[in-house]
């Protein structure tokens, strides 16, 4: 395996399984920070694993919380208008020690329904190149000569694919786990940055 | 120049797709490299997009039959009459199987360590585990795959003039259209279906049917001498069993001993449990299949024991 797939199964297996509880542990703490904020944040977040080496990390959910704290008072640090008490606030803000227990976690049925409910919600084409690759295990060429188009066109389908996957990740934190998309309630995502 | 997230994430997301998909071109490497050097926000949303994408591997895994029913049924089964006109086609031309078996005789074979993913001509594909030996014969009347050592993952294109048949040991697994793993140790092999039915044959004597049907979630295990037991899987032990094809080992309570065992399939490096008791505790957890070191570290956290790196490995005391 070379070491890009390894560090990748490494984020799945080990950080993509705690974001949800870091986007929740935001929300609860640090009322200040938009939905924007805290997708930012998390990006930086992955930012930091891009380099480090991982092979070293025991606890891999205390690593990830610790890099969320360290870029919060970075973050608040630069921001001169924050006010000294702030700083303070951050850094007693605890990582929880526990993990959530098992009636919280995401139990693998839910994880299924959620990817079933995601799979049934995208356009016809671009679930079927999905089908093709994830559970075929066809390659995007071969994808491209079954469905008689381009394969850069497959890998549009299957960036939109891993796309919603990407949106299912954010909501976790929101208590609206493995709820269908459309149907988040009490915000609307903002996108007027863009 | 400020770019929402949401946009970094869907770039992130293509090029996630194309880069694990498959080997991006120079052209588009050097273009990936400069994006990725542009932000680190656009490395760390690729590292997450990336990450999102291989792990959808497990949990395709664990739909497993589920989902392949799903698409079966939407899709009418084009690839069957491709077979078919495929082997019409020999048949008509008559002089063309020297060409034929030379070009579907194939060796794949993969190292200590590795995962290999095998596209099948026919459109069935096959997952080799860590040291394993396959070769691939296919011809206008037969599938034939003989796997000569390691554990091998199938996924079998319908097709109901040619069976796909994969020889391990002193049997034969003959299957149409189905999804199983078989797994050759010394005197032994194991046989796990996922989906459909397979039929378990003498490999050395193709009348002699050790068994008819060999079912979804069962698993047979055969002797040399053909005796056999078959035991029935939950559809989680079944994924779990088959978590090795995303580089993981998944253990649920094994015997420590047993947990090493399977980690020294793939690896080098071994690791050594020197202490009896210690060998009897059960191990839980998801590992790397490919870190050895890791997974010492975490058992002799958890099971309160430690590490000592020696010449032949790594101890557990």
């Amino acid at each position: 395996m070379d070491d890009d797939r390894v560090r990748h199964l490494w984020v799945a297996t080990h950080i993509l399984p705690h974001e949800g509880e870091v986007r929740a542990w935001l929300r609860r703490h640090v009322h200040s920070l938009s939905r924007q904020d805290t997708d930012d944040l998390i990006q930086d977040a992955y930012a930091r694993l891009w380099s480090v080496d991982f092979t070293h990390i025991t606890n891999a959910r205390g690593y990830l919380f610790a890099i969320i704290r360290n870029l919060l008072l970075e973050n608040a640090r630069r921001a001169r208008i924050v006010p000294m008490e702030r700083l303070g606030e951050i850094e007693m803000l605890r990582i929880p020690s526990e993990e959530p227990g098992p009636d919280r976690r995401v139990s693998a049925r839910q994880e299924l329904e959620r990817l079933e409910r995601m799979v049934a919600g995208l356009p016809e084409q671009c679930r079927r190149a999905f089908q093709l690759q994830k559970f075929q295990c066809l390659s995007q060429r071969e994808i491209a000569l079954k469905m008689n188009i381009t394969e850069r066109t497959v890998e549009k389908y299957l960036a939109i694919a891993l796309g919603r996957v990407l949106d299912a990740l954010k909501q976790d934190g929101e208590g609206a786990m493995g709820r269908p998309e459309s149907g988040t309630i009490g915000h609307v995502s903002k996108q007027s940055t863009d | 120049m400020y770019r929402s997230n949401r946009r970094i994430d869907s770039e992130a997301a293509e090029w996630a797709v194309r880069s694990q998909g498959r080997t991006l071109g120079a052209a588009e490497q050097a273009e990936l490299d400069q994006w990725l050097e542009a932000s680190p926000r656009n490395r760390g949303a690729f590292l997450r997009a990336s990450a999102a994408w291989v792990d959808l591997d497990r949990l395709a895994a664990m739909a497993g039959s589920r989902a392949l029913l799903d698409i079966e049924e939407r899709q009418p089964p084009r690839r069957r009459y491709w077979a078919v006109a495929a082997s019409v086609a020999v048949l008509m031309l008559g002089a063309i199987p020297a060409w034929w078996a030379a070009r579907h005789h194939n060796v794949y074979t993969s190292e200590a360590g590795q995962v290999r993913h095998v596209d099948l001509s026919d459109g069935s594909n096959m997952v080799l585990n860590t040291e394993t030996r396959a070769t691939v014969q296919y011809d206008d009347a037969h599938r034939e795959i003989e796997l000569a050592k390691g554990e091998g993952f199938f996924q079998v294109a319908k097709d109901p003039v040619r069976p796909f048949i994969v020889r391990a040991g002193a049997i034969s697994v003959r299957a149409i259209g189905t999804v199983f793993s078989v797994r050759a140790s010394h005197h032994r092999v194991d046989v796990t279906v996922s989906q459909g039915l397979v039929e378990l044959v003498d490999a050395s004597n193709p009348d002699h049917v050790l068994r008819r049907r060999l079912g979804a979630n069962e698993q047979a295990t055969v002797e040399e001498t053909h005796r056999f037991e078959v035991q029935t899987l939950d559809q989680s032990e079944v994924s779990r069993r088959l978590g090795w094809r995303e580089g993981l080992l998944d253990f649920e309570g094994q015997p420590l001993i047993e947990a090493v065992s399977e980690m020294n399939r793939h690896n080098k490096k071994h690791i050594v449990v020197d202490d009896p008791q210690l060998a009897a505790r059960p191990v839980v957890g998801q590992f790397l299949a490919t870190d050895p070191a890791g997974f010492a570290a975490t058992v002799a956290v958890a099971l309160g024991a430690h590490t000592v790196e020696q010449d032949d490995g790594i101890h557990l005391q």
